[in-house]
């Protein structure tokens, strides 16, 4: 079933479930109050933003490029949201996304038509993004309808609603990816943007098609992180540009691009949950989470760049 | 058909035609325009001026894919394998079998890849990646995915340049096997065996214009070259006298290699030219690579005069005599927008600088002679390098490297890109050096250089020295066995 270049990519996300695995186990063993329903709730409470903001990062460096306004676009999303779900209701929740995929054609736009570095020009959009944000929502405010709480988090259990709305999205990506003409023209673009265009591969589609779909599940991100503030904040989406990249990364995914697979991504998500677990059940100073998520994120880097050095 | 690169006319109005079932040979030296023509011919590039008909229709792709769709299929040289996918998925990309959902069938991909693979006679691993394959594997992945898509008009260039004997035997028998069945191929070679065996036309160019185009039967081999080369080889390459073998060795290997080259001995005497010939991807760069210090050797004996020597690095392979002109002047050795005058003193005459800073006026005078001794045709020294025909561009490295005399001298593929004019001068400057004592060794892919300009050839196979061949016993065929490896040579032997 996991055949062909699938399999390979499987494997290079075995390091990312180790260290979900190894994390689990420590914690639970370090902490008694890990394995209660209320902390489980809470992981999966967390693993929702983080999971798709990292999958969003993930399918864009599966491409060779990288995104950098996708924290940004979860903040202008959890604005969107706070201004609107009131007034407008469910209407506000394709409004959220429409933008979040703008937000990324955008970005693709400048690639495509005015030959922009990509990483440059999704600076430029997080610099765009962020003073459009400020301007509908000046600070943390606004109010989320307390309907969209209800039927996302209301009830606490591992198996809730969050983690079900985190694993579908990756199901569908895992399955787009691995076994669409469109998931393998993305492999294979970042694998080599030349030999793929000389296979007839349209590097502007490519384009389109991964930052706006990254620009949406970004907006998702930020609209299930809005639900759960039941307000907006239009810096809260910054750090997760960093955190995104970190786990596509310690999930195994390249930032040549062409390697990886979704499946790595999530159990790093999952790893960097449970850090941030972790250190919140034994009392540690938060600044030390920071350092350390930092200190992962290198480990991550060299220990993949020795793989790759490896097999070549 | 024409076309130029800036200033640089790479295709000077070309024309030919090519009937159904028929193959083509295409033939010239590096860069001479044949792989340009083939981007045009597969939509890669755009031609300037001038048209083509396809089945008489008029045919200008302006992307790969449009060729496709009309039935023109190109394996190239270079090949465009995604390192990243399989065998079969690089061979199926974009063709991929799909079921009634619309998502690709992996299991159903690679069994037919595996029957197709058996059909053409390659063994080679469906489920393989691509950057694990070797250079011969991906030609023939190459060649297998172009035939896959079953086209009329079917582009091959240089197929056989990193096969071994057999291989290419096999890619031969396969040609004529889709000639029969009524595709049109063209095929780019520089064997000259495999041209007179497998060509129902030839073509040649020769500096972007065609200088022959002759039916099989009304060519020979002295034809093609002389086409190529546009006069006889004795006036190309400098007439030597052979190197007198008592003449010391002025550089030796003694089981020296690294991580990426298994170890080998080799020696060569002062003014000795020593030729370095293989298939594609035999351990040729890490070679070159190594001799200049760039991915430096870690084990074995290096001598130099007979004093053990450090090739460590780029400057410790400068401090001890060794020049090196690498094959891709446009990475390794230029600076493609800064002027003449600032690529050739790049280091060449930094003991002229006074603290540390270099007088414009020795730079300048140093350019100045060193243009007029290497003949570089050019506006003026302020002119980008980047702006300069390739020869004159090869020139420009020359004169950097050789402002002064080296005890050896390392050439990989000198003369890659370059004019039969400026290749000319080269050969000529490389005879004047051996002649001054410099022990020279050129690794090359041009056969016909190398047996024009060595007074010895070595061959490498899988990284290893594979044989010797003195010159009085220089030919094409000895070289190409020697080069194809083990098994090729018995089943040589064997012939014989």
């Amino acid at each position: 079933m996991f055949d062909g270049s699938l399999r390979a990519n499987l494997v290079l996300s075995l390091p990312a479930l180790a260290l979900a695995a190894l994390l689990t186990i420590l914690t639970s063993l370090l902490s008694p109050a890990f394995l209660t329903e209320a902390n489980l709730g809470n992981l999966a409470t967390r693993l929702l933003p983080l999971g798709l903001v990292a999958l969003a990062q993930a399918i864009v460096l599966f491409a060779g490029r990288i995104d950098l306004s996708v924290g940004t676009i979860m903040s202008l999303a959890t604005a969107i949201m706070a201004l609107g779900s009131l007034n407008l209701g469910w209407a506000a929740v394709p409004l959220t996304l429409v933008a979040g995929v703008a937000c990324g054609l955008f970005t693709a736009a400048g690639v495509i038509l005015l030959r922009i570095n990509p990483l440059v020009m999704s600076l430029a959009t997080a610099a765009i993004v962020k003073g459009v944000t400020l301007l509908l929502l000046p600070s943390p405010g606004g109010e989320v309808d307390y309907v969209f709480y209800e039927l996302v988090f209301e009830r606490e259990a591992l198996f809730g609603p969050p983690l079900l709305i985190c694993l579908a999205a990756y199901a569908l990506m895992f399955l787009l990816l691995g076994w669409s003409r469109m998931g393998r023209a993305i492999y294979a673009f970042g694998s080599d943007a030349k030999a793929a265009f000389a296979n007839g591969v349209s590097g502007a589609r490519v384009d389109l098609v991964v930052y706006g779909a990254a620009g949406g599940i970004a907006a998702l991100a930020g609209l299930f992180l809005s639900i759960r503030i039941l307000s907006g904040d239009p810096l809260i989406g910054e750090p997760y540009t960093l955190d995104s990249v970190s786990a596509a990364i310690l999930g195994g995914v390249a930032l040549q691009g062409g390697r990886g697979s979704v499946a790595g991504v999530l159990f790093a998500a999952l790893a960097l949950v449970l850090v941030n677990n972790m250190f919140n059940l034994l009392g540690l100073d938060t600044n030390l989470q920071a350092i350390a998520k930092g200190l992962i994120f290198v480990g991550a880097l060299v220990f993949f760049m020795r793989t790759s050095k490896s097999e070549a | 058909m024409s076309k130029a690169f800036g200033r640089n006319p790479v295709l000077r109005g070309v024309s030919f035609t090519l009937e159904r079932g028929e193959v083509l040979a295409l033939v010239g030296e590096n860069g001479a325009g044949k792989s340009t023509l083939m981007n045009i011919i597969s939509g890669g590039l755009a031609q300037d001026s001038g048209s083509m008909t396809l089945d008489g229709l008029d045919y200008r792709p302006a992307r790969p894919v449009e060729a496709m769709r009309r039935g023109v299929a190109i394996a190239h040289q270079e090949t465009a394998i995604m390192p990243d996918l399989t065998i079969a998925e690089n061979i199926y990309f974009r063709r991929e079998p799909r079921n009634a959902l619309g998502l690709l069938r992996q299991a159903r991909m690679h069994a037919d890849c595996t029957a197709l693979l058996a059909g053409l006679g390659f063994a080679l691993d469906p489920r393989a990646l691509g950057h694990s394959l070797p250079a011969a594997e991906r030609q023939l992945v190459e060649i297998a995915r172009a035939i896959e898509r079953r086209p009329k008009l079917l582009v091959l260039d240089e197929p056989t340049a990193s096969l071994s004997a057999h291989a290419a035997e096999t890619v031969l028998a396969l040609m004529a096997r889709l000639k029969e069945q009524g595709t049109s191929i063209i095929f780019i070679s520089h064997r000259m065996s495999e041209i007179m065996d497998a060509a129902d036309r030839a073509v040649v160019l020769k500096d972007g214009a065609l200088t022959l185009e002759a039916r099989r039967g009304d060519f020979d081999r002295d034809d093609l070259i002389q086409a190529m080369v546009g006069r006889t080889l004795t006036m190309v390459f400098p007439e030597r006298p052979a190197p007198s073998s008592k003449a010391k060795p002025v550089f030796e290997l003694q089981s020296a290699g690294n991580a990426q080259l298994p170890p080998m001995t080799l020696a060569l005497r002062s003014g000795e030219i020593l030729g370095i010939a293989g298939l594609e991807g035999q351990g040729q760069r890490p070679l070159a690579r190594a001799l200049c210090g760039a991915d430096p050797f870690t084990q074995g004996t290096i001598l130099i005069d007979g004093k053990a020597a450090s090739l460590s690095s780029p400057a410790a392979a400068i401090a001890s005599g060794v020049a090196s002109i690498p094959d891709d002047r446009k990475h390794d050795g230029l600076a493609l927008s800064l002027p003449i005058r600032m690529n050739m003193s790049l280091f060449a005459i930094s003991e002229k600088a006074r603290f540390g800073f270099l007088p414009l006026r020795a730079e300048r005078s140093f350019a100045q002679d060193a243009r007029a001794r290497f003949s570089i045709r050019s506006t003026d020294l302020e002119q980008p390098v980047g702006e300069l025909s390739g020869g004159n561009q090869q020139k420009v490295v020359f004169a950097r490297w050789l402002a002064h005399v080296p005890k050896i001298l390392v050439l990989y593929e000198p003369t890659k890109g370059v004019d039969v004019q400026s290749k000319s001068e080269i050969y000529h400057l490389v005879g004047e050096l051996a002649a001054k004592g410099v022990g020279v060794i050129v690794i090359s892919s041009d056969l016909i250089e190398l047996i024009g300009l060595s007074d010895r050839i070595l061959t490498l196979y899988e990284g290893r020295l594979s044989g010797e061949v003195e010159r009085a016993a220089f030919s094409e065929e000895r070289i190409m066995a020697l080069a194809s490896g083990p098994a090729d040579m018995a089943r040589e032997a064997a012939h014989v």
